[in-house]
């Protein structure tokens, strides 16, 4: 299963070579704990995650073609 | 009293009269302050159909119980009047260290009633009142305004100030303090300067009592110990890139309004986010008074084309000028910027009209001849030049002055305005984030996000994320964050703090810290049902001034092109904002009629009837 990431601010050490965008291809039904947990992003390390566009839960499942953005919390505005 | 200083300032201006006034116990404890005594004032004062720029509109700068005492962020006052941009009521947040400066001098805020002969600004001294000419200081810069009246003056003192947009009428003249904190929105310059009152500075020393000082004190560590603790390995994010570190967030869920709000990505988002800001042109943070968290940003543009120094750009800045009028180009967005706080312009509506102006143009119904040049989107010289000609009214830029609304309506387009009651709106598009399209239709100061901020639950996960796209549920969440704000916005405090560190941390976000600080400074002794009850009846007071102003459900609207025109792409491609929906649940919720009216039994049992 491909999927597309895109690992925003100080949290792109936790992506291959530190790159903002690359792709994983992962087994069928990851979910969002299991990724997170395969690019070393633990409970403690607070951030936003969102699947197409969308907030996604640590037990959400990833489908085929899946863009999963991740960024640090941000707030005010 | 504890917590407040018992007293406020009445300025006739008409006359020269000033006068002081002792504050009644009881209604402190009802409106709490800041915000709350602003609406008690309005309601008791002034006819809601006064004319805004006339002399007999009254203008309300209050301070809450906690602004001053040291309170981590209770830094803010509120200006309340009756708006010459929207109709209804200003409430206009700023922090630095004026409001401090003004608490401290011993009053809890000011009455400004009448007009000048000629131009004046009022000098407080701690606790001595004088009205001197201004003449002096008519035409000129905040900037220029503050430093000329600090050498008049007291080096330590603290000014609010008009610049030439407020002299001249600006329907979004902002009341700039510190030189580059604003009192924003809704015109609270323009009613400033239709009363001939170039500036108050302040010099307040004095010491506030509190009610229980070792309580207060405790607490008070303890809130800012917790802070330390939580941002000691990871810094917030608001420290680091200021709000405009909001752009990724806003990008990414499909809700960064682009082009006039016709799309709600932007493709040259990354040249424009907090982090390029930090990157290439902060010098450093600043913090408002009792603050934490420094999210100001001191910056410097060396870019020949447009160099400054000032503060800025905040996020709402970055969206209304940046994506809003498809600039890419940061310098000329935060030149811009500086621009605005040098003249006394809101930079969100003055963007948004802006944005409005390039689509009419876009579109051919705005003629080139008309303007003096083309408005092309893009455009960063543009924008800077529009901002500058609109701030002294030269030029087009005397259409400019009058918002986005009336604009749009002069060339026969006013679907194109994208605004609530009149008021451009801030930095998040309700197709993707549905409960801030309600917070927008049912703002009392008309397109706002800062009377009750849905952002942090929809976009920034606190105290719970929850989808943004989903419309069911969001009229109670948005009503209990707006009761929220209005606990905020009364008490003094800086909603980008309290709203993380000082409720609770269920989606009824019960206002659980600030009753803390409020008791231990106050000694008033509410339990957290009465609070809650405030700041209830704080939104229906100031619903019943809209109410007497002929706002209604008619009112609480948003533009066609966020409720029937699909989102045409991103993450939110497709929707609409479903506000009738929520609107009904809403109204129900607050117990008002279906035409938005408070019903005469909720009026009694908050005691407004």
């Amino acid at each position: 299963m491909h999927i597309e990431l895109k690992i925003y601010s100080h949290l792109k050490r936790h992506a291959p070579q530190g790159r903002t965008s690359f792709s994983l291809d992962l087994p069928h039904g990851t979910s969002v704990a299991v990724l997170m947990e395969h690019l070393e992003l633990n409970d403690q390390i607070q951030k936003i995650i969102l699947v197409n566009g969308r907030p996604a839960r640590a037990d959400t499942i990833l489908d085929e073609g899946d863009l999963v953005v991740v960024f640090p919390v941000v707030e005010g505005g | 009293m504890h917590g407040y200083c018992g007293k406020i300032l009445r300025v006739h201006l008409s006359t020269g009269d000033i006068q002081e006034e002792n504050l009644d116990p009881q209604i402190c404890k009802e409106y709490i302050g800041g915000r709350g005594l602003g609406i008690y004032y309005l309601n008791r004062e002034l006819d809601p159909n006064v004319a805004p720029l006339s002399e007999d509109n009254i203008m309300v700068m209050a301070t809450g119980p906690l602004t001053g005492t040291g309170a981590a962020t209770g830094s803010r006052y509120m200006v309340m009047t009756k708006s010459p941009l929207t109709g209804a009521i200003t409430c206009s947040n700023s922090g630095g260290m004026f409001p401090t400066h003004l608490k401290r001098s011993g009053l809890d805020g000011i009455i400004i009633s009448g007009k000048a002969k000629a131009p004046v600004y009022l000098w407080i001294n701690d606790g001595q009142y004088e009205l001197r000419k201004a003449e002096h200081l008519w035409g000129r810069t905040t900037h220029e305004t503050t430093d000329q009246i600090l050498s008049e003056t007291e080096a330590k003192a603290r000014v609010a100030c008009i610049g030439p947009a407020g002299e001249k009428g600006v329907l979004f003249a902002s009341i700039m303090n510190d030189k580059d904190r604003a009192a924003g929105r809704s015109g609270v310059g323009a009613v400033m300067g239709s009363k001939n009152l170039k500036a108050i500075a302040v010099r307040g020393s004095g010491k506030i009592s509190l009610a229980d000082p070792e309580a207060f004190k405790a607490f008070n560590k303890s809130i800012l110990d917790g802070f330390k603790e939580a941002t000691r390995e990871t810094p917030l994010g608001l420290t680091v890139n200021g709000t405009a570190g909001v752009v990724v967030a806003t990008q990414n869920y499909g809700c960064l309004p682009t082009k006039n709000w016709q799309q709600g990505t932007f493709d040259g988002w990354e040249a424009v986010q907090g982090a390029t800001l930090t990157k290439k042109y902060l010098v450093n943070n600043s913090a408002c008074f009792g603050c934490p968290v420094a999210c100001g940003r001191k910056t410097r543009v060396d870019d020949p084309d447009f160099h400054g120094e000032g503060e800025g750009p905040e996020y709402e800045t970055v969206y209304a000028m940046g994506p809003n009028c498809m600039v890419d180009n940061l310098a000329a967005i935060t030149k811009a910027n500086y621009i605005c706080n040098e003249l006394g312009l809101d930079t969100i509506s003055m963007g948004a009209t802006i944005a409005c102006a390039m689509e009419l143009f876009d579109r051919g119904y705005l003629p080139e001849t008309d303007v003096g040049q083309k408005l092309l989107w893009g455009d960063g010289h543009a924008l800077v030049e529009m901002a500058r000609k609109t701030g002294y009214r030269e030029g087009f830029g005397d259409v400019l002055a009058l918002g986005s609304y009336r604009l749009a309506e002069r060339y026969g387009h006013p679907e194109l305005a994208m605004v609530a009651k009149k008021q451009e709106f801030p930095g998040y598009e309700p197709r993707g984030e549905q409960a801030m399209g309600l917070a927008y239709a049912t703002s009392p100061i008309g397109g706002s996000h800062m009377r009750g901020d849905p952002a942090y639950f929809e976009l920034f996960g606190v105290p719970q994320q929850v989808d943004p796209q989903e419309w069911e549920g969001k009229a109670r969440i948005t009503k209990d964050f707006q009761n929220l704000s209005a606990v905020i916005d009364a008490a003094g405090l800086c909603i980008f703090f309290a709203v993380r560190n000082l409720a609770g941390k269920e989606l009824d976000v019960p206002p659980t810290g600030i009753l803390e600080y409020l008791n231990t400074a106050t000694g008033l002794d509410y339990s957290l049902e009465e609070l809650i009850q405030a700041s209830e009846r704080i939104i229906n007071a100031e619903r019943v001034f809209l109410a007497g102003a002929g706002f209604s459900r008619k009112d609480d609207t948003l533009p066609a092109r966020l409720t029937q025109e699909p989102m045409p792409s991103g993450p939110a491609q497709g929707l609409v904002c479903h506000l009738e929906e929520m609107l009904e649940d809403y109204y129900r919720i607050r117990n008002w009629d279906a035409n938005g009216k408070p019903t005469p039994e909720r009026l009694r049992e908050l005691g407004l009837a």
